[in-house]
């Protein structure tokens, strides 16, 4: 009966296949329709908040973008043009701030985040994509043109076409390609990174953006969840299945680092000048110099996802409202989070914690003295 | 009606108080009429006697013998054959279960006026009462209203009687015509009709009691006030399913009279004929 | 006019004859047959059973529920089901002897006739699933593990299942001490076609279940439609408990305010007669009992009374003047035969017209109204009559009603004063403040239901608190309204038809009153997350088609169909309130215009509340033009009958007011409009307009013989005003006991029908001759000869 019913919906969803994409005429474009206003848009899933000046902003599901000017006291919901799932943001200074989303959405805001206006969406993106190889393909051929019987250039260039070739389905498919995080050094020069190897780096703060994504050893295009940097300046991206690069000259080039786990990163941190890698099922990797990888020990099996570092504490969030607190890095111990809500994010303030998930915003007082 | 000198009178074995024969000789003999005898029963020799107390009157007499169970067929056959101004028989008012009285049927069927005695008392200087209902409309019941009237007015005169007459009026109705919903105002119209109907048929009788019914009550009633030795009625002479649903207020006024009852049928007032005139 | 009103009525007037002439002298053969058709009858209705159906309660052609309809094959469970929460009193669920418990009750649910096996949900069934992202994809499997031993390991597996199944909230409640099984059920039993029967599962329910597994640890709360169904009819027994002492009341005031143990006995037990005709001849005709036409017999009882008391009163006038048994009835019978009729038949076919509103439950109480009042007018108005016509009044109530007219009754010569032009005023000018009292407060009368849980059964009955346990310890509530999104077939799952589905379950969680709501939707963004290592931030519809349809390859049973064309997206709701069923109704006609197109269609409703939604607004309609068709019905026979339009106001405005004020009083005791409460104001309507007839009527005979009005209605008063302030006043007086009812719904109508009978009785003896006076009214009737005789004398 269960076997039939899958069977029944997996033949019947398939039959989808055909139509699906031609369909995308009829019913809304998330890219392109606004947000709706909500009275509940603080429960909303939440996935990614940030800090700026006196404000603190959040955006989630459905377009939802939460601003707080009184220091998480109350939250205003700012209308947003469109309406796909935002998974990140990040802000240079008090003004300038931007975030990435679902369908290849890359919006900037000028003042603070009230206003949000979109600069790429996902066609644009397979664009820049194509582009690229295409040009890089162009690149290669002359090269072997010179040198025909170069064999890795040449198996160089086949990947380099595949992957072109892919790209030209993408452009045709139209704008699935999710952006999971964003990451600016200053207020010019910034890294979009997503779904299927997805990189893009600006130089002018958004305006126009180059795609990068060909600079990292990721053949199957694994997904990029998150990017840091260390206090060193080193560029960290880590992703699916174990992937870990760095970039040592500010993004131009990178390197892949081996880590000693096959599945999901979604977050790198440092604390203490320790780097932590944190990913599925609990698994923690701590380094001191971001090559050499040592396992660290919670005692819990939830999926790590994202950290907040404070001077004297490294809070690491997690699934099923997971809190593990550690003043050094090497012993943790659980807070209660109040909730079985999975957290995605969080910022540190006024001695507590404003953390962002599935319940939407959550305030943890402080109260672990 | 009357001017046809034949009676019928039907006798009944097992009846012991032979009022029926004697009012039959008392009025046989005053119209000189020939007698048809419809003798109920097996007993020759009574029947044999009743004939001979007529003949000892100057009546002629006709015997026939008949089982009770076919006195009605009887009875039509006679009339068909040939019409007769009366039938008189005693009132039998004993009833077989649900089904009509002997002389239910009797009034439904037959097409002469029938003459239902109850008591040996003379006629003579007595009270007639003719019970009309003043307040029909149909110009049927009228002309049977007029008859009943006439013929009490008739007897009255020929036997030296006061004429009466009673009117029973049917009971208040709420929410009927205005004047219906009223006692007073009923009575008071079912007056006015009669007091019309009277002076048309340049009637006075001495005495008029007119009360609220139903006719089954007021009459016998007015009958017993009055004191009367006749009561001169009509029926609708309903018959089948009309006479089994609803019934005939003539046969359920006949038990609770206890004077002679004189029952004319309606339709039949062509055949009225004022016969004395003097 | 006069023409139409006397081809119309010639039938009532012109039957009277036959039918006094029939019944009276065929006094044996009718008892007779009378007593066999009771016998007979009788025998019919002790088999009477109730008849309750889910589909009977709602409006079959309101546009959501033809739209549920439509799509019912494709929508499990979510027309009828019932919940079954297990519940420990100490410790959690996490012990062996709570699994087995647990286990035996889903089993046990299993076997019971009428239950959607396929569709029965609960931790132990194997369509209740975990699953969990690894490194390698998907892993999952049933709640309860193959291998479970009720070992300490084996239950900590399962609560592990449980946090990764998602049933938090829905099967296992958010404290983790109890458990619920759900349960739906077939309209029909599947194996024999007949409908189910609540009775017997209810009992089922409480034996099988709650009887045997509740404990000193474990409790037992069940919920459902079905359930409030079973616990009505459960409570018949009370409500005719609360039948029986009105009944004796009836019983024991009519012997003291006549005195005549015939005058008492004969018209109560003509009025029983008439309700077990009434009973009886449902039966033949294939009905049922509703719980919520449980009150349909003993209105019926109430009018018989009522025109029972006022023949018994008539015979007693009659033989005070001397008239023997058989007369007394006799001249009664005439007297009242036309204002019996004339109302009873305006009731009649004024409770016909209840067939107009399109919900089943309220035609078959229409029909059984119907058919009650009709039987009235055999046992009251005919056969009364015919018994009393035999056993005679006595000489008590004879002595006493010839006393009564002989005496001045300073009593009612106190009522008179409405009767004078300065009390006529007087009393309109009251009437018409508490009309628009009434109006403003009537004002604030809902539809629907006020509170949450059954409102027809008491906030403390257990049915109440089991579904207040469920609410409080979970998060998914019993009030659920379905929308049908429906598309071309096999585009249920494109990008597109999720995307928007996606924005609508995002719209809903805006508008008050909505706790949650589950889709196809939901399945995909989950499990495109946990084709993505369980990340948040992939918890969204793909916007690439062949990422939908792998999220998509098992999809649980009733949020899609096999074509592809439905899919429904089940809303759950803090309640099913009027406010919020209307709030969300409107609110998603208003999303549905927005976005819809030809190629998806947002439709309403299914589910319970959706069915409330379409009945409130059903009901919105229907409650005026119930009372238009009954007014006018009553209206129409009135002014045939009288002919006159001034009577007509004298007899309808005091019914208007007393329906007025009724609304006012609902609204002010909190009583919603619903498909029980709907009828009660028109039945009002019936009850009181026999009064307003009856007392019009004596008032007009006494008019027309030129009596001034006061004194006029001095008599009236003396005579049948006596009547009816004595119905009036016992009805109520037996009506009010049901206020201490267990069963709630009981207890409203009890109060409502108090009201109801006072005030009919008081707008019948104040305000209709106030009215009556300022109007007036009256026809003055002189005798003038009859045309015919003047053509004749001439």
């Amino acid at each position: 009966m269960d076997l039939i019913r899958s069977l029944t919906g997996f033949i019947i969803v398939s039959a989808t296949l055909m139509a699906g994409a031609a369909v995308a005429q009829s019913g809304v474009d998330r890219l392109t329709t606004p947000a709706l206003p909500s009275y509940r848009a603080a429960q909303t899933l939440l996935l990614d908040i940030a800090a700026s000046g006196n404000q603190l902003v959040a955006v989630g599901d459905q377009g939802v973008v939460m601003r707080s000017t009184d220091q998480g006291q109350s939250w205003q919901q700012q209308l947003t043009p469109f309406s796909v799932m935002l998974t990140s943001v990040c802000f240079a200074d008090a003004q300038h701030g931007w975030l990435t989303g679902h369908d290849g959405l890359l919006a900037a805001t000028d003042d603070g985040g009230v206003n949000w206006h979109l600069l790429l969406d996902g066609n644009q993106i397979n664009q820049l994509r194509l582009q690229r190889l295409q040009q890089k393909m162009a690149e290669l051929q002359a090269q072997l043109d010179v040198q025909p019987d170069n064999a890795q250039l040449a198996e160089q260039l086949d990947n380099v076409s595949w992957q072109a070739g892919d790209a030209a389905a993408a452009v045709d498919d139209g704008a699935g390609v999710p952006l999971l995080d964003i990451w600016f050094s200053d207020s010019q020069r910034g890294f979009a990174l997503g779904g299927y190897g997805l990189l893009l780096k600006t130089e002018d703060g958004g305006d126009s953006w180059a795609y990068w994504g060909d600079r990292l050893d990721n053949p199957d295009n694994f997904h990029l969840n998150a990017m840091k940097a260390d206090h060193r300046g080193y560029l960290y991206i880590v992703g699916e299945a174990g992937l870990l690069f760095r970039s040592e000259d500010g993004g131009d080039h990178w390197q892949r680092i081996e880590t000693p786990y096959d599945g999901s990163f979604f977050g790198i941190t440092e604390f203490n000048s320790q780097l932590y890698l944190m990913g599925l099922r609990g698994h923690l990797f701590r380094s001191a110099d971001g090559l050499e990888w040592l396992p660290v020990e919670t005692g819990h099996a939830a999926t790590l996802v994202s950290a907040v570092t404070e001077a004297q504490q490294l809070v690491l969030l997690g699934q099923g409202g997971l809190i593990l607190q550690s003043a050094d890095g090497q012993h943790f111990s659980q807070l209660p989070s109040g909730g079985r809500h999975s957290l995605s994010a969080g910022l540190a303030l006024n001695g507590g914690y404003v953390l962002v998930g599935e319940g939407g915003l959550h305030t943890l007082e402080a109260a672990h003295e | 009606m009357l001017l046809n000198k034949r009676l019928l009178l039907v006798l009944d074995q097992q009846d012991q108080a032979c009022n029926a024969l004697q009012r039959c000789r008392l009025i046989a003999g005053r119209l000189q009429s020939q007698v048809t005898l419809i003798w109920l029963g097996d007993s020759i020799e009574k029947a044999e006697a009743a004939v001979k107390q007529l003949e000892s009157d100057g009546i002629s007499v006709a015997l026939h013998i008949a089982a009770r169970d076919k006195l009605l067929k009887l009875l039509a056959k006679f009339l068909e054959r040939e019409s007769f101004g009366l039938l008189i028989k005693s009132c039998d008012p004993r009833s077989k279960g649900f089904m009509t009285t002997v002389d239910g049927q009797i009034l439904r069927e037959l097409p002469c006026p029938v003459l239902m005695v109850k008591r040996d008392l003379l006629w003579q200087d007595g009270v007639v009462m003719a019970a009309v209902n003043s307040l029909a409309n149909d110009s049927y019941q009228r002309r049977l209203n007029d008859d009943v009237l006439k013929v009490a007015a008739q007897i009255a005169l020929a036997t030296g009687s006061t004429l009466t007459a009673a009117v029973a009026c049917p009971s208040a109705m709420m929410g009927a015509d205005p004047v219906m919903q009223s006692e007073e105002l009923i009575q008071q119209k079912a007056h006015q009709a009669l007091d019309a109907q009277l002076s048309r048929l340049q009637l006075q009788p001495q005495d008029v009691a007119v009360g609220e019914g139903p006719a089954e009550y007021w009459i016998p009633e007015a009958g017993a006030k009055q004191a009367a030795r006749l009561v001169v009625i009509g029926t609708r002479a309903r018959g089948g399913l009309k006479g089994a649903l609803i019934g005939n207020t003539a046969e359920r006024i006949l038990p609770r009279l206890d004077c002679d009852i004189l029952v004319l049928r309606i339709g039949l007032s062509d055949q009225v004929v004022p016969v004395l005139q003097q | 006019m006069n023409k139409l009103s006397r081809l119309l009525l010639a039938p009532i007037k012109g039957s009277e004859e036959f039918a006094e002439r029939f019944l009276f002298h065929h006094r044996l053969p009718v008892l007779l047959v009378f007593a066999a058709l009771t016998l007979f009858l009788g025998w019919q209705a002790v088999q009477i059973r109730p008849d309750a159906s889910f589909v009977k309660m709602i409006p079959t052609s309101h546009p959501y529920v033809e739209n549920y309809l439509k799509n019912r094959d494709d929508l499990a469970g979510l027309g009828n089901s019932v919940r079954v929460a297990v519940a420990v009193r100490e410790g959690d669920i996490f012990t062996a002897e709570f699994q087995q418990t647990l286990q035996k009750i889903t089993d046990e649910l299993f076997f019971i006739p009428g239950v959607d096996r396929a569709a029965l949900t609960s931790i132990w069934t194997p369509n209740v699933r975990w699953t969990e992202v690894t490194e390698e994809g998907f892993v999952g499997g049933p709640v309860i593990p193959p291998d479970y031993d009720g070992s300490p390991e084996s239950l900590e597996q399962i609560k592990l299942n449980i946090l990764r199944s998602g049933q938090v909230g829905r099967l296992v409640a958010n404290d983790f001490r109890s458990a619920i099984v759900q349960v739906p059920l077939f309209d029909k039993h599947p194996d024999t076609g007949e409908k189910l029967d609540y009775q017997v599962l209810s009992q089922q329910l409480e034996t099988l279940i709650r009887d045997r597994y509740q404990s000193d640890n474990i409790s037992i709360h069940i919920t459902g439609f079905a359930k409030i169904v079973g616990d009505l009819i459960e409570g018949a027994a009370q409500v005719a408990v609360f039948f029986a002492i009105a009944l004796l009341i009836t019983l024991v005031l009519l012997y003291l305010y006549s005195r005549s143990i015939t005058g008492t006995l004969v018209p109560l037990a003509c009025s029983v007669i008439a309700v077990i005709w009434q009973l009886g001849l449902l039966k033949l005709l294939g009905y049922g009992l509703d719980p919520y036409s449980m009150l349909v017999p003993f209105l019926v009882f109430a009018i018989a009374v009522s025109h029972g008391v006022q023949i018994v009163n008539t015979i007693a006038l009659e033989s005070a003047r001397g008239a023997d048994r058989w007369l007394a009835a006799r001249r009664a019978f005439r007297a009242l035969y036309i204002p019996g009729l004339t109302a009873l038949l305006s009731d009649g076919i004024g409770f016909v017209t209840l067939m107009v509103i399109e919900i089943r439950v309220i035609q078959d109480l229409a029909i059984a109204a119907s058919l009650g009042i009709a039987v009235i007018i055999l046992t009251n108005l005919f056969l009364l009559p015919v018994i009393m016509s035999l056993l005679g009044i006595g000489e008590t109530a004879t002595r006493r009603a010839r006393e009564a007219e002989q005496k001045q009754h300073s009593g009612w010569q106190l009522l008179t004063w409405f009767a004078t032009p300065s009390g006529a005023r007087a009393a309109v000018v009251v009437a018409l403040l508490m009309l628009l009292g009434g109006v403003y407060q009537g004002q604030k009368l809902q539809i629907g239901d006020l509170d949450s849980g059954a409102p027809e059964l008491r906030p403390d009955s257990r049915y109440n608190l089991d579904n207040r346990f469920i609410t409080q310890h979970y998060s998914t509530s019993s009030d659920i309204f379905v929308v049908m999104v429906s598309t071309p077939k096999d585009q249920c799952s494109s990008f597109a038809t999720l995307s928007l589905v996606d924005r609508f379950q995002y719209y809903l969680t805006n508008i008050a009153g909505v706790q949650s709501s589950v889709s196809l939707v939901d399945v995909s963004k989950r499990v495109t997350s946990g084709l993505n290592e369980g990340s948040l931030k992939w918890r969204t519809v793909s916007r690439n088609q062949l990422v939908i349809n792998a999220s998509l390859s098992y999809v649980p049973a009733g949020l899609m169909n096999p074509s592809c064309s439905l899919l429904p997206v089940i809303i759950f709701l803090d309640d099913h309130k009027a406010a919020t069923l209307n709030n969300l109704t409107r609110q998603i006609a208003s999303f549905a215009a927005e976005y819809g197109s030809d190629r998806i269609q947002f439709e309403m409703a299914a589910g319970n509340s959706g069915f409330e939604a379409a009945t409130n607004e059903v009901i919105g309609t229907a409650q005026y033009q119930m009372l238009a068709w009954v007014y006018a019905v009553v209206g129409l026979l009135c002014l045939l009958t009288f002919r006159s339009l001034k009577t007509l106001v004298c007899i309808i405005a005091p019914l208007a007011l007393t329906s007025i004020l009724c609304q006012a009083l609902m609204a002010s005791f909190g009583i919603g409009v619903k498909v029980a409460t709907l009828p009660v104001i028109a039945l009002g309507v019936g009850i009181g307009v026999d009064y307003g007839i009856y007392i019009y009527s004596k008032l007009n005979t006494y008019l027309v013989q030129g009596m001034p009005l006061q004194e006029a209605y001095l008599n009236t008063l003396k005579t049948t005003g006596k009547s009816v302030a004595f119905t009036g006043l016992t009805l109520a007086i037996g009506v009010v006991l049901w206020v201490f009812s267990p069963i709630k719904f009981q207890a409203d109508m009890g109060v409502l029908l108090t009201f109801m009978f006072l005030w009919n009785m008081l707008g019948a003896l104040v305000l209709l001759p106030a009215l009556a006076c300022l109007l007036n009214c009256g026809a003055k009737a002189t005798v003038t000869t009859p045309p015919e005789v003047k053509d004749v004398v001439k």
